[in-house]
């Protein structure tokens, strides 16, 4: 099923918005609903404090299987 | 390097990328910061064309980042070749004593639709509607995303949305004022329930979403079995070695040939792993919940062409 997009008027738009404001509040927290209305380089600058932070914090950041990726090497070889 | 020049740096690489020519997509955690939510991501997940995957192997070949070249991460990525990205196969980047990581895939997982088909919606980003597919794993933390993508889609006046929502109160909400198309009712019938404000709504989303998380562990074991053969094999050829990418990789197509199969997952491994995740999924279940477990066979028709 490919992209059909319904014309949408603006105040429905607006509506369907603050209910998914409204979930990411609630499920990600304020702090990431606040960034989620920020400009997209924003976004990606709060995302790099974020890295940075963790890293200051040493805070290990796993390289996670996506998709179809792959366990750690490790794994295999046991 | 900070994680903002990070990202800035796969965006420079996937821009080049594309002034080449090379169709790609960036998918996944920068993905949905592009598409509003914010994830702590310092790696990028890549979709690209895998008749393309010379030209983007010769650009990664040529692209330092601090001093560093890029090179196969670890002895266990499968080769950046559209033999086996066709079959959904991923390939994995570093640029070493650099914490930039870089997953590439041909074929987006789980996608319904074809990803090369819908790069409009936000260059240079993957539509919402495949990455909101591609996030159906096994991992908890992915799903909310999908519900976020979901209610972004309905926003911009996409009813596919309505097939990426898991959290039964945003359902509830938009069912409430918006109309849920027919062809979209019969794809995914448990918004039958949303509809109905029936009570059985929470357990029946529940239960998709378990199937789900089972039939996409299952699927990557059929990738993962092969990889101990030829994970020795890469080791063994590249004892001792500083190569280059270019190296690494007429290596790995080498050893892919003799251990990786190209088409891991065919109809009959779909159909036991669906039924494999639906007996796991009754088993959590409550039984009268069997009829809203979800038909996935759409996911999967453009990674098994075979599939029915």
């Amino acid at each position: 099923m490919k992209a059909v997009s319904q014309p949408i008027s603006d105040e429905r738009r607006a509506a369907i918005r603050a209910i998914r404001q409204d979930f990411i509040r609630r499920q990600f927290g304020d702090e990431i609903a606040r960034v989620s209305r920020l400009s997209l380089d924003e976004r990606f600058r709060y995302v790099g404090w974020m890295v940075d932070n963790a890293r200051k914090h040493r805070v290990k950041f796993e390289k996670p299987a996506r998709g179809y990726c792959l366990q750690g090497e490790s794994a295999l070889l046991e | 390097m900070n994680g903002y020049d990070l990202i800035q740096f796969y965006l420079a690489l996937v821009a080049c990328a594309r002034e080449r020519g090379i169709r790609c997509a960036i998918t996944s955690g920068m993905a949905c910061v592009a598409f509003e939510v914010a994830e702590a991501t310092k790696d990028c997940d890549l979709l690209c064309d895998p008749d393309a995957a010379g030209d983007f192997l010769a650009l990664l070949a040529e692209t330092e980042l601090e001093g560093a070249r890029c090179c196969y991460r670890g002895r266990i990525s499968p080769p950046l070749d559209a033999r086996w990205h066709a079959g959904g196969w991923t390939s994995h980047f570093e640029w070493p004593g650099t914490e930039a990581y870089l997953d590439v895939f041909g074929i987006a997982p789980r996608a319904r639709t074809s990803w090369l088909e819908e790069l409009d919606f936000l260059p240079p980003y993957a539509h919402p509607h495949v990455v909101a597919d591609m996030k159906r794993t096994g991992r908890d933390k992915d799903w909310p995303f999908i519900s976020e993508l979901g209610a972004l889609l309905i926003e911009h006046g996409d009813p596919r949305g309505w097939l990426h929502l898991y959290e039964t109160a945003v359902m509830q909400k938009l069912a409430a004022t918006e109309a849920i198309p027919e062809e979209i009712l019969r794809m995914r019938p448990v918004l039958g329930l949303a509809l109905r404000k029936d009570p059985r709504l929470f357990a029946a989303v529940t239960a998709e979403r378990i199937f789900w998380q089972r039939v996409s562990e299952a699927g990557q074991q059929h990738y993962q079995r092969p990889l101990r053969a030829y994970l020795s094999a890469v080791r063994r050829a590249e004892a001792g070695q500083t190569l280059t990418l270019t190296a690494q990789h007429a290596i790995r197509c080498a050893c892919a040939d003799a251990h990786l199969p190209r088409q891991p997952l065919g109809p009959t491994e779909f159909a036991q792993l669906c039924a494999d995740a639906s007996s796991e999924t009754l088993g959590l279940i409550h039984p009268d919940l069997q009829e809203w477990l979800p038909d996935v066979t759409a996911n999967y028709r453009l990674l098994i062409p075979a599939l029915k």
